[in-house]
């Protein structure tokens, strides 16, 4: 409004950010506001010389002539058309109005809602296209990422789509691919450094570089080597762990930056092919699981808590004949023989326990009724909430294992028997001439005559030596405990070393804690340790040395101790962590004595072990050797073997 | 010694150890009765009126030792029996004492002058 109180028109419609423009029938601009060449985008000139028809795209050229015929007829027409002057598509809403028998137009720019609903539009299309690649119901998984790889490929205008996995090695593999005219191979690896991947793993994030020659990674080797000039890429995934990296690429470099659709389009293709890949790999595991089970030489036997089966492979059907059909859902109990049945309850009491039974050695029941020696594992299944809610075994047909053992020892046995048996000649017979049957010796010849005694006398012990490692080793021997004196046991053993002691001139005092210890021991096997601590001592002492010999009951420790202290050689330093070693003999008596087989404390370990007690020295080089042994006060374990063990001196 | 020699049958298949045990239990008086298998061992049992001790070897062709010990326990409850093999594992050990073997030695391990002893205190009973 002026002074005068008059609008002036001009002067309003040039202050308004609207084009306002008065056309003529033919499209030319009779007038046009201040703000209509901005709007529009085409410069005062343009508008001042050409028409609309001419400013307007080719595609809007006849819309917008319908319009300005239409309005003369209809007094108002609202339509848009796309100006193209200055290079950029802009779009323009119109207001077409008759006033006077003339044209008058208001025009808005609405570019950017046109672009925002063709942005729209595409992602919608994406959406539709991703959605229609995946969801075909007869289509393996595998098939329907490949789509996925294809459809990236077309919508993002690349020519290479590269699923990728990365070990813990820090390498990529190549584990799917589709190209649209790149070369690649599935099975390809290529280091974290050389490739663009691994800056996506590191980015954490979606990457995309439309040209790399321009951007910094110009000299990057997936550049140089493999031609990639473009590339856009995400992270996969797994369960919150990474899985590798989803990437299109192509050998040209794009004129444009990525869009926002694009990342979006990547994000979903991304997270869709995370979760397909998570399921893929989980079948393959589930299925390569399967195959293993089922293909397993061993038995394997799924069952739940209350000991039905549920789980019977081939191994099981081959190993029980039972099928599969004739067991499932049947108690466990069906291969279990009668005299073993209260295995059952045990077995099932420890699983509940959470417990775990290791290559626990029985027998199991075939359909026939036949008896197979096996060895069986069984571990408690858990579920996802930590409940115990079956069991898984493995049984393995052990016969032939177990033959093999009966023959090693029935071989042994055999052996050292028919070794004993010329043994038992060359004992006699030199005892005979000793003794002066075959006339009296002179002294060199009886002299010798002990020689050839001594020695056969190591041989006996060797063999007797032998057969108790190998009773040990095989681990058939048995422990049969009962109510003995061991004081009394202790006592002969002395006994019977007394021509030795005598001959060393050696003080050996024995200490016991009470006149009579009953102990629950076996009295071979415990004959077998003070034999073994005491005639070491007394072989090991020199002249004039002194052996101490203590037995008795510690019932705080719950213990029956044994020691043997002796002021002898000693066991060297370096040498004293091998001194239960099988066929071990330290260097300081291997010079003093030749005799020594070098099993004893070898058997001696095992078997106090065995019996569920602890033996250890202290030694000092020249100073002496102190041996104890701990048994439980409660008596040895007992062990079921069939085999004793032998005495081992003659 | 008085009187007559006291008898002993001795089951060894080892010729070479049947003599030495004969030669040290005859050197201390007894009169040996040796059986190289154990159908011998039976027929002498069967033959002879009295036998003061029977040692027996426990592998023997023909019949075994345990078959022999199994016999002469049948016919001579009260016959003193040394069983002297080389097998020496727990079972044939009780075996033959539940089988009535007074003794059990295993030869290889026992000197001949032990078993005289042994025998000297059984027959002198």
């Amino acid at each position: 409004m002026n002074a005068s109180g008059n609008i002036n028109v001009g002067h309003f419609l040039n202050s308004r950010e609207e084009a306002f423009c008065v056309f003529k029938k033919d499209g030319s601009f009779g007038y046009f506001s201040d703000a209509t060449p901005e709007v529009l985008g085409c410069s005062s000139d343009d508008l001042k010389t050409k028409t609309i028809l001419d400013l307007v795209h080719e595609f809007d050229v006849a819309k917008t002539k319908d319009a300005l015929k239409d309005v003369v007829s209809k007094q108002e027409v609202v339509f848009e058309n796309r100006f193209l002057c200055d290079g950029e598509e802009r779009w323009i809403s119109w207001s077409l109005f008759l006033v006077d028998a003339e044209i008058y137009g208001i025009g808005h720019d609405v570019t950017s809602v046109h672009d925002d609903q063709e942005t729209l539009q595409i992602a919608q299309n994406r959406l539709r296209l991703l959605h229609q690649a995946t969801s075909n119901p007869t289509e393996m998984l595998s098939e329907k990422i490949d789509r996925v790889l294809n459809l990236g490929n077309l919508q993002l205008n690349m020519k290479l789509a590269v699923i990728t996995r990365i070990d813990d090695k820090d390498i990529f593999e190549i584990v799917r691919m589709k190209s649209n005219g790149m070369e690649a191979r599935v099975g390809t690896q290529f280091d974290k450094d050389q490739s663009l991947d691994g800056i996506t793993l590191q980015a954490g994030n979606l990457i995309g570089i439309h040209n790399i020659g321009k951007s910094v990674y110009e000299e990057h080797p997936t550049r140089l080597k493999e031609k990639y000039e473009s590339y856009l890429a995400v992270p996969l995934y797994i369960e919150g762990e990474i899985f590798g990296v989803l990437s299109f690429v192509s050998n040209e470099p794009r004129e444009e930056m990525f869009e926002i659709t694009d990342y979006d389009f990547l994000r979903l293709m991304g997270q869709w092919i995370s979760s397909s890949l998570a399921l893929l790999y989980a079948n393959e595991q589930i299925a390569y699981d399967a195959a293993v089970v089922s293909s397993s030489e061993d038995a394997i036997i799924g069952q739940q808590k209350d000991g039905l089966i549920t789980l019977w492979n081939v191994g099981a059907q081959k190993l029980f004949q039972f099928t599969e059909e004739e067991v499932l859902g049947k108690h466990f109990s069906i291969i279990v023989p009668d005299d073993a049945k209260e295995e059952v309850d045990t077995i099932l009491n420890k699983i509940l326990k959470g417990e775990r039974l290791e290559h626990y050695s029985t027998l199991r029941k075939r359909k026939d009724g036949s008896l197979i020696d096996v060895s069986v594992t069984v571990s408690p299944i858990v579920n996802e909430e930590g409940n115990i809610v079956g069991a898984s075994s493995v049984i393995r047909d052990i016969t032939r294992e177990k033959q093999i053992d009966r023959a090693k020892t029935e071989f042994v046995s055999l052996a050292s028997h028919q070794l004993r048996t010329p043994l038992s000649a060359i004992n006699w017979y030199s005892e005979l001439l000793r003794d002066g049957a075959a006339g009296k010796l002179s002294k060199q010849q009886k002299e010798f005559v002990d020689e050839i005694f001594l020695g056969n006398q190591r041989m006996v012990k060797l063999v007797n030596e032998l057969l108790n490692v190998s009773r040990i080793d095989f681990g058939n021997f048995s422990i049969e405990p009962s109510d003995v004196d061991i004081v009394e046991i202790t006592h002969s053993v002395v006994k019977e070393l007394t021509p030795k002691i005598v001959e060393k001139n050696l003080k050996v005092e024995e200490k016991y804690g009470s006149k009579e210890i009953i102990y629950f021991a076996d009295p071979n096997i415990f004959r077998i340790l003070v034999q073994n601590l005491i005639s070491n001592s007394v072989k090991y002492t020199p002249e004039k040395g002194k052996v101490v010999v203590i037995v008795e009951e510690k019932p705080l420790e719950q213990q029956l101790y044994i020691e043997v202290t002796d002021n002898g050689y000693g066991i060297p330093e370096g040498e004293q962590d091998r001194i239960f070693s099988k066929l071990f003999r330290a260097d300081n008596v291997k010079e003093m004595d030749t005799v020594g087989t070098g099993l004893g404390l070898y058997v001696l370990k095992s078997i106090v072990e065995e019996s569920g007690g602890e033996v250890d020295f202290t030694s000092k080089l020249g100073e002496g050797t102190t041996f104890w042994i701990k048994l439980p006060l409660a008596g040895m374990k007992k062990k079921e073997g069939g085999k004793a063990l032998s005495q081992v001196t003659p | 010694m008085f009187g007559k020699k006291k008898r002993i049958l001795v089951l060894e298949d080892e010729v070479p150890l049947s003599k030495a045990l004969c030669i040290k239990l005859e050197a201390e008086g007894y009169e040996t009765l040796p059986a190289l298998n154990g159908e011998e061992a039976l027929n002498i049992i069967a033959k002879q009126k009295k036998i003061d001790l029977a040692i027996l070897d426990l592998v023997t062709p023909r019949i075994d030792g345990f078959g022999v010990l199994a016999k002469v326990k049948e016919r001579y409850e009260h016959l003193p029996v040394f069983v002297v093999s080389n097998l020496s594992q727990k079972e044939d050990m009780e075996k033959a004492l539940e089988m009535g073997a007074s003794k059990y030695f295993v030869k290889s391990n026992i000197s001949l002058s032990s078993i005289v002893d042994e025998a000297r205190e059984v027959l002198s009973g």
